[in-house]
């Protein structure tokens, strides 16, 4: 029971989720909106329920993990059995809810488009298979980033593997008893697991956040100038080079993966993936942000600035970061382009800053994740995403050749506006001191 | 009514019997009245309840103390020929030598020691 | 070990990067014992409760808890354990209360009677997120976590070390009141030895991977002493009387601990050194350094 709350309730993100889909879902329940041709609008019904379930479907397997680490937690009775059925209960009833959204937004069609019966247990099939993968999958992801990198790498392998082996439908095979029944073997496989595992292991994504003071001059090895020290701690002893080279490298490995196993895609397909792949290494720039800024309070006292003198200059930290990370997706890009066969329609010149564009936002949402994280940060993530899919993704697919400019120009003007709301955030709030997930 | 320092050498219980043994021996614990019952002696200096119970069941084994069913541990009557003299004086032997030592360090008078005791039986009795 | 004990280790070592923290380690606690375990940093108190919960194995030897092996604890006996570990281990981003209703729901009985008295009476905001609270307030929170369900058996690692005066006094009364009933019995690790002279009813003391004592901690006092030795001459060489823990000399004057002790033993030590001795008082504390000193 405990746990149902804790699947849709417990983040702030979560309840601005839940709210947002019940009333979608209220809207489209009371309004009935014409629906003469199903197509490409969602109705709202549909929308409100998929804000409502994403999370705990997707998410669930985070969540496993941060409850399961705790050892107090553990030592009551039967305690890893309950969190565990606690899970697969909480993804049968997403998959459910989902299910019956999916229904409840055909009954408004008239009979005939409406789809047949067995489409249904085909999509409930396919829900419960994804969401398995999901919770597996992001409870072993989130163990570590290089875990994380791994999963990645796994999560391509098998769709690519099919299309590879010439398996048109790969989504009816996905709905069909097999995958099912794989399901069932993952979860049977990763119960075992959990159920015997000595220790579970705290995440360690949230982990680089100490704040010890005084150590920020004091431990490095070689004594440097103020400046360099302070780089250096904010970095966690690596460089703004280095950590470019390190995407460089990370991104080259996934998409030479990708290339690998996906000689027979339609090239529109691949360089879809691709290039999305590529957007949402740029993205990582936001972590970036945000691990700085949470470092960043222990420096206050050896930097001897003002707080946006401070922040200025975390600023300009950032944006080095961002610049060695973005040459590596640039070069990346470029090298996909010019050995992808054929070339995309899309010209270079706008792939580019096109990909570049969701990067320099995520910085400033990154260090605008200071303080108390509101509603705004859950939007700009959303239109973070949605300039992803839009401006690269979406054309790539349909093979266009126009580039749009006009959802650039918008991420532009998001960047910009981030960026104010972050000096705001610094300049006004308190700061936070380093929690532990 | 007691005082018990949990920090000092002496064992809590130890310290709770010494000084029921002198209170009852002094007259000021009559015969007959009542003592704080375990809980709220332990509540009340946040101590172990288990030691205070350990010195009532020593002082009801002296005699000393009687239990009563439902109702809190009295003083007993005693039988006078248990409480002689030369047991009560035993009890102040140990504090009666460190007096001694303490004196003797000081490089005082036997004399001047007596002055000094008299000094103070005859303010305590004001 | 008996069938009486709650808690029995026989042999017990554990090994953990490369180097022994525990080191043969006996132990064995009965039912309605209140035992201090006391060490300093990196004695491996920790170490031994985790053992003991079955979140590590050990490496030789035995260690059960109600009479069943600590790496399987049933779920019955899990359901009769309590457990408050040093670093709270609590989601920053739920509450308090959450925290309370999730715990609750695994067990059968849980005393929310129990726990909203306790609650008002620490003061603990159980509707704000942990994250937002202070961190006597977490540790508050975990202890109140482990009581609800009224274990038999309860378990902390250094439980009071984030409170405060009042609130540490607070924890140790309500503590009492647990010891108090039906025989609970609780085993706390601490470094607060205060704590520990107050409300313990025995005492281990855990030296470097061995327990260097074990036993009632009213025999501990009443066998531990200090004297100080005044002799008429400067003490030559340094005193080794039997049962000796510590010896300071200092021209003619020395300070003795003994284990052992009782008071026949003044006259033979008073002969034996040609001085006058003389009682002083030790505390806990004083004991815990002449073991280790």
């Amino acid at each position: 029971m405990q746990l149902l709350r804790v699947g849709f309730w417990m983040l702030p993100l979560q309840r601005w989720l839940t709210l947002l889909g019940a009333a979608s879902l209220l809207v489209g329940l009371v309004f009935h909106p014409p629906a003469n041709a199903p197509g490409s609008t969602l109705p709202p019904t549909f929308l409100g329920v998929g804000l409502m379930v994403m999370v705990p479907l997707l998410a669930g397997g985070v969540f496993l993990r941060m409850l399961s680490t705790s050892r107090a937690l553990l030592l009551r009775p039967h305690a890893r059995g309950r969190l565990l059925a606690g899970a697969v209960g909480i993804l049968l009833l997403a998959s459910s809810v989902w299910i019956f959204a999916y229904w409840a937004a055909f009954q408004q069609v008239p009979a005939k488009f409406r789809p047949p019966l067995e489409e249904y247990s085909l999509m409930l099939a396919m829900t419960l298979s994804l969401g398995t993968l999901c919770a597996v999958a992001l409870f072993i992801a989130s163990r570590s980033p290089m875990w994380t990198l791994l999963i990645i790498l796994i999560w391509q392998a098998p769709g690519l593997l099919l299309h590879a082996l010439g398996v048109e439908d790969a989504t009816r095979l996905l709905g069909g008893p097999v995958s099912l029944a794989m399901s069932l073997l993952v979860w049977l496989v990763f119960g075992i697991w959990y159920l015997r595992a000595r220790r579970i292991h705290a995440s360690a994504w949230g982990h680089r956040q100490d704040s010890t003071p005084a150590m920020a001059t004091t431990s490095v090895s070689q004594p440097a100038t103020r400046e360099q020290a302070m780089s250096r701690w904010l970095l966690a002893n690596q460089s703004a080079p280095q950590l470019g080279l390190y995407c460089l490298l990370a991104a080259l490995f996934v998409l030479g993966f990708q290339w690998i196993f996906a000689r027979e895609v339609e090239a529109q397909t691949l360089h879809a993936i691709m290039f999305g792949t590529l957007a949402i290494v740029a993205v990582l720039t936001g972590a970036v942000g945000r691990t700085m800024a949470a470092r960043s309070r222990a420096l206050w006292l050896p930097a001897g600035r003002t707080r946006l003198q401070l922040y200025g200059w975390i600023e300009r930290q950032s944006l080095l970061v961002a610049l060695a990370i973005g040459v590596a997706v640039g070069l990346a890009a470029t090298l996909v382009w010019w050995l992808g066969a054929p070339h995309p329609a899309m010209p270079l010149g706008y792939l580019l800053p096109a990909l570049l564009a969701p990067g320099l936002c995520s910085v400033w949402l990154g260090l605008m994740q200071q303080h108390r994280r509101s509603l705004l940060d859950v939007l700009a993530m959303i239109a973070i995403a949605a300039g992803i899919f839009y401006g690269v993704v979406r054309p790539l697919f349909a093979g266009s050749a126009a580039a749009r400019w006009d959802v650039l120009g918008a991420q532009l003007v998001l960047a910009a506006l981030l960026r104010e709301m972050a000096r705001l955030r610094w300049r006004s709030a308190d700061w936070r001191r380093a929690q532990r997930v | 009514m007691f005082t018990l320092d949990p920090h000092s050498g002496v064992p809590i219980y130890r310290q709770l019997l010494e000084q029921v043994r002198r209170l009852v021996a002094s007259g000021q614990l009559k015969v007959g009245s009542e003592l704080p019952s375990v809980r709220d002696l332990a509540l009340a200096h946040a101590v172990n309840p288990m030691t205070i119970s350990k010195a009532y069941s020593l002082l009801e084994a002296e005699g000393l103390l009687q239990r009563n069913r439902g109702r809190p541990m009295t003083v007993a009557a005693r039988r006078r020929a248990i409480d002689s003299q030369a047991s009560r004086l035993k009890q102040l032997a140990p504090q009666a030598r460190q007096l001694v030592l303490s004196a003797r360090q000081l490089e005082l008078e036997r004399k001047e020691l007596h002055t000094l005791i008299d000094r103070l039986w005859e303010s305590d009795n004001d | 070990m008996t069938d009486a004990s709650v808690i029995a280790t026989r042999g017990l070592v554990k090994e953990a990067g490369g180097r022994q923290i525990l080191k043969g380690v006996d132990l064995a606690a009965a039912r309605g014992e209140v035992v201090g375990l006391l060490g300093k940093n990196g004695a491996g108190k920790s170490t031994l409760l985790d053992v003991l919960l079955g979140f590590a194995l050990p490496s030789a030897g035995d260690a059960r808890v109600f009479g069943e092996p600590s790496q399987n604890l049933s779920a019955a006996s899990k359901a009769r354990i309590g457990f408050v570990p040093q670093q709270d281990e609590l989601m920053s981003l739920m509450s308090g209360a959450q925290h309370l209703a999730l715990a609750a729901s695994f067990h059968t009985q849980w005393d929310h009677a129990l726990i909203e008295r306790l609650a008002r009476e620490w003061e603990v905001p159980l509707n704000r997120r942990i994250g937002t609270l202070s961190g006597g307030e977490r540790q508050k929170v975990a202890t109140l976590l482990a009581l609800g369900h009224r274990p038999e058996l309860l378990l902390m690692d250094e439980p009071a070390s984030g409170l405060d005066p009042v609130a540490r006094r607070q924890f140790m009364v309500t503590l009492l009141e647990i010891a108090a009933e039906t025989n609970r019995t609780i085993l706390f690790s601490s470094h607060i030895v205060s704590d520990i002279e107050r409300v313990a009813s025995h005492v281990w003391i855990l030296r470097e991977g061995e327990i260097a004592w074990q036993g009632e901690l009213d025999q501990l006092k009443e066998s531990t002493v200090r004297l100080l030795l005044r002799a008429e001459a400067e003490f030559a060489a340094p005193l080794s009387l039997p049962g000796q823990l510590h010896c300071e000399l200092q021209g003619r004057t020395a300070s003795v601990v003994l284990g052992d002790w009782s008071a026949e033993r003044l006259p033979e030590i008073e002969r034996a050194t040609a001085s006058r001795a003389e009682l002083v008082p030790l505390t806990l504390e004083d004991m815990f350094l002449a073991v280790h000193a």
